[in-house]
């Protein structure tokens, strides 16, 4: 871009095409106007920038034919059918990829339930095992109205003793 | 284009009627041919249709539309110097015009000393259009034929306000160069004097 030591003066060439193009503010086209009153060779010349500018009106303008509408409009056509071709084709891909992530998750939730079950099971049967001579003298331990003589009888060996045999 | 936006294809094919003519009006004198001009045209289309979705409706549409025609030229025109085509649409710097003899040789050969009906003034006009650069062409077109003003061919070409008006003031002085021999009809074109 050239640079003009004089941007925005009245005798900037920037600022007189400006000024003819309507892009000046109003105190640089009073500038420009006073100038141009003063100056005829100026006058001249901005008289040879409109008239070049008319003459660009002489260019033939011709208007865009019916097949070219035509083969325009086909030819978005044809892009918005591939577009939505692959379109759906993504949306399949991602349905089958959403399925294969439900599969995997009810996968894992099943394993994850499963090993949870049987723990809870595991400490069940442990509970069960741990209470089995309670469980089988119940009848007889319901009748001691002491508790102090059932640790007695525990300080005594007998629920061990009773463990042991079941453990082995 | 908010329409077109929301996929309405009716919408599209108004969109289309309405600025098809105004495009290759520009684009025509982007390129040396005709048919050129019209696979430009499909193109910018085209991808008007497929950037619908990423229009926002800050800038007037046609502004829009003349930043996708830019581009697409500029790369009409880079694809094609890469395949070495002979360039007869013109100087690709941001030089100065050619010589007028040059010109009114390329115009008409041995022109009459008469004045110049339309016809033949229209193709030195378009001569000396075909001289410009392709930027100043671009800018000078948006601006007679569009009305833009430089802040919108400025958002167009992607251009600074300063470099747009210094891109249309040289564009117009090398215009008024080329033409000022023929605006003085009846005078013979490189009879007169040399700017």
């Amino acid at each position: 871009m050239t640079d003009h030591a004089d941007t925005n003066s009245p005798s900037d060439p920037d600022e007189l095409i400006a000024y003819l193009d309507g892009e000046v503010d109003a105190e640089v086209r009073r500038q420009i106007e006073l100038r141009l009153a003063e100056d005829p060779e100026l006058m001249q010349r901005m008289r040879e920038h409109q008239q070049a500018w008319d003459l660009l009106d002489e260019l033939p303008t011709e208007n865009a034919s019916t097949d070219f509408t035509e083969t325009t409009l086909e030819m978005v056509a044809v892009a918005a059918s591939r577009e939505v071709e692959v379109r759906s084709r993504g949306t399949a891909q991602r349905r089958f990829a959403w399925g294969g992530m439900a599969a995997a998750s009810l996968l894992i939730a099943g394993l994850v339930g499963y090993t949870f079950a049987s723990r809870a099971l595991q400490r069940s049967d442990e509970e069960l095992l741990r209470d089995l001579p309670v469980i089988e003298n119940l009848d007889a331990l319901q009748q001691v109205e002491d508790v102090e003589f059932l640790f007695a009888l525990e300080n005594e060996g007998l629920f061990v003793e009773e463990n042991n045999n079941d453990a082995s | 284009m908010l329409q077109v936006r929301d996929d309405s294809a009716a919408a599209f094919e108004e969109l289309v009627t309405r600025y098809q003519s105004r495009l290759l009006a520009v684009l025509q004198h982007l390129v040396p041919r005709r048919e050129q001009a019209e696979d430009l045209a499909q193109e910018v289309f085209l991808r008007v249709y497929r950037a619908r979705k990423r229009y926002e409706p800050q800038a007037k549409f046609s502004t829009w539309l003349f930043t996708i025609a830019h581009n697409v030229a500029r790369n009409a025109r880079r694809s094609q110097a890469r395949r070495h085509e002979i360039n007869v649409a013109g100087a690709d710097d941001d030089g100065g015009p050619p010589a007028i003899d040059q010109m009114a040789l390329e115009a008409s050969g041995l022109m009459p000393t008469r004045i110049l009906d339309k016809a033949e003034r229209a193709e030195v006009v378009r001569l000396a259009i075909d001289a410009l650069s392709e930027r100043q062409r671009m800018a000078m077109l948006l601006a007679k034929f569009e009305g833009m003003s430089y802040l919108e061919i400025g958002q167009a070409m992607d251009l600074s306000l300063q470099a747009t008006k210094s891109l249309l003031s040289r564009a117009r002085e090398n215009l008024r160069l080329i033409l000022a021999p023929y605006m003085d009809e009846g005078e013979p074109p490189g009879g007169g004097s040399t700017p």
